[in-house]
């Protein structure tokens, strides 16, 4: 059976940390290679350097390259507002917004942080945020509290799955990407615990390989309708179809 | 008092994106009586450098004012000896930042020894960020297997300057820029253990007012002859300005 594949999370730009080569062109040429028909992608300029320069590029690139959905992204440390900043930058055309509290050091109890999530909770996209950490699950409930706006928690490994099942059971707007999943079993696992509707496929491409995060999905022991939704199903319905 | 700044960068800031033009910076360099700056980049130091580094030669080609810092990555190996083809021989040039492309983190010796090697030949500076204790242990490991390059230690190791000053003491080819930390005891213990022409200011503008380091240095228990070695004869000397 094949499926329409949507990777929820992939990145291109600059990766200064360690040695890794990461322009637009091979993301597009990667998608294009395993079956993808698109990816929500993000410049790493806006979760490295500014979240203005990385929202200009990631628009520009995402422009040339049509396979490519952009993400915005908003740095707490450097957000002050007004919420009109974020309604246009929906307005501009992102699909959805990306927070990275470990890659830049804040903590989820951030007092912007929670401006943020307000501000993009008025234009009604879903939210991605880092959480690969123990722990970051539980503080992310904590902090979006009883905002209905989309979480996608990124990230989620083995040594947190319980943290986040515990709290996607609390929370009916929580999401979980793929891209940490490894572990045999895990995924269906997860199915077993909340539901494949509730699981995003995302890869971390141009980071990870999308080969095999793609191998992880397809070779696990879950039906095809569930393929199905995690692959692409889910995404489109938290972007509005 | 003429001023040297041997430590400032351009370009939107990291987390508030602002823009911090070269005009800008020569607007702040007419105020305080800064007759010329060694520039880069704050996304070439923040996640792009050769992008930084292209954008900065296109200023220092056309402000007189100006030399440029070329920044290079150590997991980048070849392309930073690309940009140093290209820019490090140049006059407009004046010397090269070691990075390690992310903050926080020191370039150790090993990962430095091959850009050194080819850095040799252009007989100019080497600029280290040196925020803390171990970032000043590696770069004096540095220094000392490169015994015949100068080195400047940007921040002058922090908090930690006290050990900087005792590491600039046995390490001959050190040279100690003065920003970083604020004590007011810091300049003259300094100059007494090393003597102020080892010392160099530097502004860390976008994220330090000059008015701050130049206080700093102008406020000291120094002799003026010593003010105005860290102000601009100690830099005109490393330069060959």
């Amino acid at each position: 059976m094949s499926f329409e594949i949507i990777d929820a999370n992939t990145v291109f730009g600059p990766w200064p940390m360690v040695r890794a080569d990461m322009p637009a062109e091979r993301l597009a040429t990667a998608l294009k290679s395993h079956g993808v028909s698109a990816s929500l992608a993000i410049s790493t300029i806006g979760a490295l350097h500014n979240h203005s320069d990385g929202n200009v590029e990631t628009l520009r690139i995402c422009s040339e390259v049509r396979t490519l959905l952009p993400v915005a992204t908003i740095d707490p440390r450097g957000y002050f507002g007004p919420a009109s900043v974020v309604t246009a930058l929906a307005e501009q055309g992102f699909k959805m917004f990306r927070l990275f509290p470990l890659l830049q050091d804040w903590s989820l109890d951030h007092a912007a942080f929670g401006d943020v999530l307000d501000a993009i909770e008025m234009v009604g996209k879903p939210v991605m945020v880092q959480a690969r950490q123990t722990g970051c699950p539980s503080a992310m409930a904590r902090s979006v509290g009883s905002r209905t706006i989309p979480i996608i928690l990124e990230g989620i490994s083995y040594e947190n799955m319980a943290e986040a099942v515990s709290v996607m059971r609390n929370k009916p707007n929580f999401f979980v990407d793929t891209r940490e999943l490894r572990v045999p079993g895990a995924l269906r696992f997860l199915v077993d615990q909340v539901g494949a509707e509730r699981v995003v496929f995302g890869s971390g491409c141009l980071r990870n390989s999308l080969a095999s995060a793609l191998g992880y999905i397809t070779d696990s022991e879950i039906g095809d309708e569930a393929k199905a939704a995690i692959l692409g199903g889910n995404i489109k319905r938290l972007l509005g179809g | 008092m003429a001023i040297i700044d041997l430590h400032a960068e351009i370009g939107t800031t990291p987390l508030w994106g602002v823009p911090f033009t070269d005009t800008n910076l020569t607007r702040l360099m007419q105020k305080y009586g800064v007759e010329r700056a060694v520039v880069s980049s704050t996304i070439g130091t923040s996640c792009d450098f050769r992008r930084g580094n292209a954008h900065i030669a296109q200023v220092v080609k056309s402000n007189p004012h100006l030399r440029g810092c070329l920044v290079i990555n150590i997991h980048y190996p070849e392309q930073s000896q690309e940009d140093m083809r290209a820019y490090a021989g140049l006059d407009s040039f004046a010397g090269i930042m070691l990075t390690s492309g992310r903050r926080g983190d020191c370039v150790t010796l090993a990962e430095a020894e091959e850009l050194l090697n080819a850095h040799r030949r252009f007989v100019k500076p080497v600029f280290v960020r040196t925020p803390d204790r171990a970032s000043l242990i590696a770069a004096n490991e540095i220094a000392k297997a490169f015994s015949t390059m100068k080195f400047v230690l940007l921040g002058m190791g922090g908090e930690d300057w006290r050990m900087a000053t005792v590491l600039a003491d046995r390490t001959l080819n050190l040279v100690l820029e003065v920003s970083g930390s604020f004590s007011p005891d810091k300049i003259k213990f300094a100059v007494d253990r090393i003597g102020a022409h080892r010392l160099v200011y530097g502004s860390s503008l976008p994220y330090c007012d000059p008015s701050a380091t130049i206080g700093l240095v102008e406020d000291a228990d120094i002799s003026d002859a010593d003010k105005r070695y860290i102000f601009v004869n100690s830099a005109k000397r490393l330069l060959g300005w």
